[in-house]
C-alpha cells in the first residue's frame, strides 16, 4: 500500500478498500489535524473533529469526483466540519485557549538577530502573532491558516472553503492588515 | 493609485498570486509611497514569523493512536452496515415468508390441481357394461318375470345382431373409405346419374 500514489489508493478506497483509505488517512492525518487545531486551538475538539471529518470522507469517497486532490478534498471536509463545530457550539474564545507557549517555536528563526534583547522581543511578537491569529474572524483565519500555514494557492483555498478566488484574496488582505494594526507597536519597536 | 489597492497587492505578492503587470506597476509605487513600503515590510515580517511559528505540536504516537480510532470507527462502521441489512431483513420477514407462501400456494394451483380435475373426469367417463349389467340385476331383484323378460330381450337382440353381422358379412364394397377417392370425375358423374334414376323410377 505504501508505494502507491494516492489515485490508486482512492481507487481501492471507492471499492470499500478500508487498508487503502486507512493508507490515505495517514498520509494527510498530520496536516489536517494542524489546520483543525489552527482553527480549535484545542486538541480534544481536533481529535474527535479529524475523526469526524476521516469518517465523513470514507462515507462519502464515491462522491469525490478526483477534481482535486485527495487531501485538497479532506480539507474542505476538515474546514467545513470545524466550522459547523464553531457555529454549534459558540464557545467563549478565551475558553479554548490552550497554552501558547507549547505553539511557539524555541528553534531559531533570522540568523541576523542575534542579542538577547532582540531574541526576547521575537519571542514576545510570536506569542503576539498567535494570539492575534487566533483573534481573527473565522473566515479571515480559516483563509489564513490555509494559505499562509498550510501553503495552499488561493484556488486550494477556494476550493476548501467552497468559495472564489477573489474572496481568498480579499480575506487574506484583510486578515493581514488585522495583524498588521494588532502588531504594529511590536513590529515597529523590532524594526526601530 | 489608492494605497489600498497597492497593499491587497502586496498580499497577492506574498502569496504569489500577483500577475507580472501588476507586479510592475506596484514597484513603480513603492518607489514613491515610503507608507506603503513600511506596510509592506512588516507585512513581510509577519509572513517570515507565521513561517517560523511551530505546528501544533502532534507526536507521531498521537498520530498513530488517531489512526487506529480512525480505523477501528470505519471496522465498525462496516459492521454495523452488515447488521443494518439483516435487520432490515429480520423487519420484514413476515412479509418475505408470505410472499413466498403465496408463490408456493399460486404455483401448486398451476400445475398439480388441473391433473387431479382430469384425473377424476377420467374416472367419471369410464364405462363398464358388467357393472351396468349388475346394477339392472340389483333393480330387477327377485322378481323373476322381469328377469324372464329382460333375458329374453337381450337374448333376441343378440340374435338380432347375428343375424344382421350374417346378412352383411361382407362388408360392401361403400365401406371402403378408400373408395369414392380413387374414383375418377367421369365415374362419380355416372354414379350420381344413375342415383337420381333410381330415385324417379
Amino acid at each position: 500500500m505504501e508505494g502507491l500514489p494516492d489515485d490508486e489508493l482512492v481507487k481501492r478506497a471507492k471499492n470499500g478498500d478500508r487498508d487503502a483509505f486507512a493508507e490515505l488517512v495517514g498520509r494527510c492525518q498530520e496536516k489536517i489535524y494542524q489546520t483543525i487545531f489552527r482553527l480549535t486551538w484545542n486538541h480534544l475538539d481536533t481529535d474527535d473533529l479529524v475523526q469526524e471529518t476521516f469518517m465523513h470522507a470514507f462515507r462519502s469517497i464515491k462522491s469525490f469526483k478526483q477534481k482535486a486532490s485527495f487531501s485538497t478534498w479532506v480539507y474542505r471536509i476538515a474546514v467545513n466540519l470545524t466550522l459547523n463545530h464553531f457555529k454549534k457550539i459558540k464557545r467563549d474564545r478565551e475558553e479554548k485557549h490552550i497554552s501558547y507557549e507549547n505553539c511557539i517555536s524555541e528553534g531559531n528563526s533570522a540568523g541576523s538577530i542575534s542579542s538577547p534583547e532582540k531574541n526576547s522581543l521575537k519571542k514576545e511578537l510570536r506569542k503576539k502573532l498567535d494570539e492575534a491569529i487566533n483573534s481573527l474572524p473565522l473566515p479571515y483565519r480559516s483563509s489564513f491558516v490555509l494559505v499562509e500555514i498550510q501553503g495552499m494557492s488561493h484556488g486550494q483555498a477556494a476550493y476548501v472553503l467552497q468559495c472564489s478566488e477573489n474572496t481568498v484574496s480579499w480575506r487574506m488582505h484583510q486578515a493581514r492588515k488585522l495583524l498588521q494594526g494588532r502588531l504594529r507597536p511590536y513590529l515597529e519597536r523590532g524594526m526601530s | 493609485m489608492k494605497c489600498e489597492k497597492i497593499q491587497k497587492w502586496i498580499s497577492d505578492l506574498i502569496d504569489r498570486e500577483l500577475s507580472e503587470r501588476k507586479k510592475k506597476i506596484l514597484m513603480l509605487h513603492l518607489e514613491k509611497c515610503a507608507s506603503c513600503r513600511l506596510y509592506q515590510d512588516q507585512i513581510r515580517t509577519i509572513h517570515a514569523e507565521v513561517q517560523n511559528l511551530k505546528m501544533p505540536g502532534v507526536s507521531s504516537d498521537a498520530i498513530q493512536e488517531s489512526l487506529e480510532k480512525v480505523k477501528k470507527r470505519l471496522l465498525s462502521e462496516g459492521e454495523e452496515k452488515k447488521g443494518k441489512s439483516f435487520q432490515y431483513l429480520r423487519k420484514w420477514r413476515w412479509a418475505y415468508s408470505s410472499v413466498l407462501l403465496v408463490f408456493t400456494i399460486s404455483i401448486f394451483l398451476l400445475f398439480f390441481l388441473p391433473r387431479f380435475k382430469s384425473a377424476e373426469r377420467e374416472n367419471l367417463y369410464v364405462f363398464s357394461f358388467e357393472e351396468a349389467l349388475g346394477d339392472v340385476y340389483r333393480e330387477i331383484g327377485d322378481d323373476g318375470e322381469l328377469e324372464d323378460l329382460f333375458d329374453s330381450i337381450i337374448l333376441s337382440s343378440i340374435e338380432d345382431i347375428l343375424v344382421d353381422s350374417q346378412l352383411t358379412g361382407e362388408a360392401g364394397f361403400f365401406d371402403n373409405t378408400l373408395f369414392w377417392e380413387e374414383l375418377s370425375e367421369e365415374e362419380l358423374k355416372l354414379i350420381e346419374s344413375e342415383i337420381k334414376k333410381g330415385k324417379t323410377s
